[in-house]
């Protein structure tokens, strides 16, 4: 019975592998990057503008404790008036400030709008590719 | 004949759950991916294959089952699987991580995971999976309690 069952699962585990193999083969070739959404920088640039750079997690509180780039500073737009005197401590008129959310999404862009308009920061730049693009290899 | 409508239903609902789950997340590996390194548990290369294998053994694994084909191997993924995420999402809960399961893909709204929600199905998931092992194996078991019946008892004496 035990080998039936063992037998059975690995036909099973092949039959699954094959349009696996085919679905990584097209999914997991290097891709061109693509192409920046106005007010978006790259990782690559955001890092080599450092230590000039105040990072800002909107992502939720929960997700910026348990990981997030060293030094960002946490605020979303439900937290907002809680966590802007923690920003406006960080902050350093030398310093550019980047926002990050998880890949895409309006955290990011919110949050950065606001800075923009409501708290008249500059300059602003929002993380192509989110928190993502930081957990990538 | 109640058995057998319970088995259909417990079959056909299980195998179109797993099937169902496994073609959300083929439609869209890449978000698959990101579900699963969320958890923190797997290292990114070991990420990539489970966002590529794991949907497909669930379609195989239930349509396995909806047909009765492979049926003891269905079955037997399905439990295996619905351990693994019973253990994943308890850890991720415990850990208090603000995540998306990924269990059904991205259907429906992107938002954290409710995890007694999910702890419930995947428990339900995984006792389907023993009700209908124990059901196809019920035959063999029957054999066994004759056997043991037919050596134990003394064959009744009629008096004449």
């Amino acid at each position: 019975m035990i080998g039936r069952i063992l037998r059975e699962s690995a036909i099973i585990a092949v039959l699954a592998a094959l349009p696996a193999g085919v679905m990584a083969w097209q999914h997991l070739q290097v891709k061109p990057e693509g192409p920046l959404a106005p007010g978006e920088v790259r990782l690559s640039e955001a890092k080599a503008w450092e230590p000039a750079v105040l990072w800002v997690d909107a992502r939720s509180p929960a997700k910026h404790a348990h990981r997030t780039i060293p030094g960002a500073v946490q605020i979303d737009p439900e937290n907002w008036e809680e966590r802007i005197p923690a920003l406006l401590d960080a902050w350093d008129p030398d310093k550019r400030i980047v926002v990050f959310g998880d890949r895409e999404g309006d955290a990011a862009a919110t949050v950065a709008l606001r800075l923009r308009e409501e708290m008249q920061l500059s300059p602003v730049w929002m993380l192509h590719g989110g928190f993502e693009a930081w957990l990538r290899p | 004949m109640m058995r057998r409508a319970f088995e259909l239903l417990l079959r056909l609902g299980l195998g179109g759950l797993f099937a169902f789950a496994g073609a959300v997340k083929v439609r869209d590996p890449e978000a698959f991916f990101w579900d699963v390194h969320h958890f923190d548990l797997t290292p990114w290369d070991v990420s990539i294959g489970i966002a590529m294998f794991l949907p497909w053994v669930e379609i195989a694994s239930g349509i396995a089952l909806i047909s009765r084909k492979l049926y003891l191997g269905a079955i037997a993924w399905c439990a295996l699987m619905s351990t693994i995420f019973l253990g994943a999402i308890s850890i991720a809960w415990a850990r208090g991580l603000d995540i998306t399961c990924g269990c059904f893909g991205r259907v429906g709204p992107e938002n954290a995971t409710n995890y007694p929600q999910h702890l419930a199905l995947n428990g339900a998931m995984l006792g389907a999976a023993i009700l209908l092992g124990l059901l196809a194996l019920r035959p063999s078991a029957l054999r066994i309690v004759d056997g043991a019946r037919g050596a134990n008892e003394r064959p009744e004496v009629r008096s004449p």
